[in-house]
């Protein structure tokens, strides 16, 4: 089984919308998938599949320990099943550390080939922890500099994130702090020194920071492209990716704005199966081939 | 440098043709040559204006490299950039054919670029003048062509070859 996210730092890019064509695409090739509602602040997937009052939602899960194959309900797709988001509770984005995970864990034995975590915006420890535990990480940005500056602040927030687990599990975090508080003795001017430095101090830490990296290997999806020449900034940000801030990245391609997508909701259909969502459509089966090109070569 | 860092600075795979390689190479170029580019976010250290110069100075380290390689095996797929050594400007056929075989090129790519037969420029080459056409003002036109092609200054290699050709002309026509 294998845990997509879908995150990406800004909202408002599609986030949704990629994670519900990701899962479309998927289950059409035949495959059981299961999406997650894990914008626990803007949960909508619900609505995007065409469902309009969830009976069961993570609400179950938190409060009345329901397992999650209970909440799994079918949608109008076969093979995709959905578990909606807190929507009738008092209490929706303010989860514990311990919920979420408890909620990771059990996600890992759900009886499906693909479970989809659709992520909520921003880059707080607890998403960012979702992001680098998946097995695939796809990043959504628009072609704005808004969205795009965003996206590498959640980057850059996940290389933090991916360091401090690193000492944390060596227990090594209170002497790291101790170091870079007196760095200007040592002669240290950036992170990339500062971990030079660690590396030196901890053969283990060095073995364990790699293995950490070459966890995180993201997929960039352009969404809301109006213009052919706004393609190429896809292309232009995996390249940053890489070449900036040295992570793994592929480039899964772009998805054309839909300037009727908003007149697609509140229908029995899911929105992406309406007639005139077929630009969407066919964007997002290409991307989902192209990540599962990239991601499983020996299986496609 | 190897060829597989090339390859990974110009984010090409590894059965990227030389097509392919000068496209990603000439996209590379678009995305890092401009100061402010959409995807560049100043606010941050990453994008400083050194980092983004060490990417490009890469880039060009790449494709030069790749390049190499390539017309090492033909055909070359980006003029170099050729010096030449002074007062020793090849001018007769035999002179011309080594200079351009030592720049890696092939007729048929010189060919390609210049629009002139292949037929033709071998007859320039081995001076079989007979196989040329007879208006001497092709014959320049060809030889410039090729001349300017393979890196080599038309002003400097085509009179002296041309005194040779209308000399042959002349004694023909006795």
């Amino acid at each position: 089984m294998h845990i997509w996210a879908v995150g990406g730092g800004k909202g408002g890019t599609g986030k949704s919308l990629v994670s519900n064509g990701l899962g479309t695409r998927l289950a059409e090739r035949g495959q059981q998938v299961i999406l997650v509602d894990a914008d626990y602040g803007g949960p909508n997937q619900h609505t995007y599949c065409g469902i309009r009052k969830p009976q069961t939602s993570l609400v179950q899960f938190f409060e009345e320990r329901m397992p999650l194959e209970e909440i799994a309900q079918p949608t109008k797709i076969e093979r995709l099943r959905l578990i909606p988001g807190n929507i009738n509770s008092h209490n929706t984005d303010n989860l514990t550390t311990t919920q979420k995970q408890k909620l990771f864990r059990h996600l890992k034995h759900l009886q499906a080939d693909h479970v989809i975590l659709d992520l909520g915006a921003g880059t707080g420890y607890d998403t960012l922890d979702t992001f680098l535990q998946a097995d695939v990480q796809v990043g959504v940005i628009a072609p704005d500099t808004l969205a795009i500056e965003n996206f590498y602040l959640f980057l850059k927030n996940l290389k933090y994130r991916q360091l401090g687990n690193t000492l944390s599990l060596l227990s090594l975090r209170d002497r790291a702090k101790g170091i870079w508080k007196n760095r200007a003795e040592l002669g240290i001017v950036n992170t990339k020194e500062f971990v030079a430095h660690l590396r030196v101090l901890s053969p283990e830490f060095s073995e364990l920071f790699n293995q950490e990296q070459k966890k995180l290997k993201m997929h960039v999806v352009l969404n809301q492209v109006r213009e052919h020449r706004q393609a190429e900034i896809g292309f232009a940000v995996k390249s940053a990716v890489v070449k900036f801030f040295h992570i793994t990245a592929a480039y899964a391609g772009h998805v054309r704005y839909d300037k009727d997508l908003w007149l697609q909701f509140g229908q029995d259909t899911p929105a992406l199966q309406r007639g005139s969502s077929f630009t969407l459509r066919q964007d997002l089966e290409r991307i989902t081939e192209e990540i599962l090109k990239a991601q499983f070569p020996e299986e496609t | 440098m190897d060829e597989g860092q090339c390859r990974r600075i110009l984010e090409v795979t590894e059965d990227a043709s030389a097509e392919d390689i000068t496209q990603a190479y000439l996209l590379m170029k678009r995305i890092y040559e401009r100061e402010q580019a959409i995807f560049a976010a100043p606010s941050m250290d990453e994008f400083a204006p050194e980092a983004r110069e060490a990417i490009l100075e890469e880039i060009e380290a790449a494709y030069r490299e790749l390049s190499r390689l390539q017309s090492a095996a033909q055909p070359r797929i980006h003029p170099l950039p050729i010096i030449l050594p002074v007062g020793s400007l090849p001018s007769d056929g035999e002179a011309l054919r080594s200079f351009r075989e030592a720049a890696g090129v092939s007729l048929e790519y010189v060919a390609s670029q210049t629009h002139v037969r292949v037929e033709f420029l071998s007859a320039l080459e081995e001076e079989r003048f007979w196989d040329l056409p007879l208006a001497a003002v092709n014959v320049r036109g060809f030889l410039s062509a090729y001349a300017t092609e393979i890196g080599l200054p038309a002003e400097a290699v085509v009179p002296p070859y041309m005194q040779r050709f209308q000399q042959w002309q002349a004694r023909r026509e006795k």
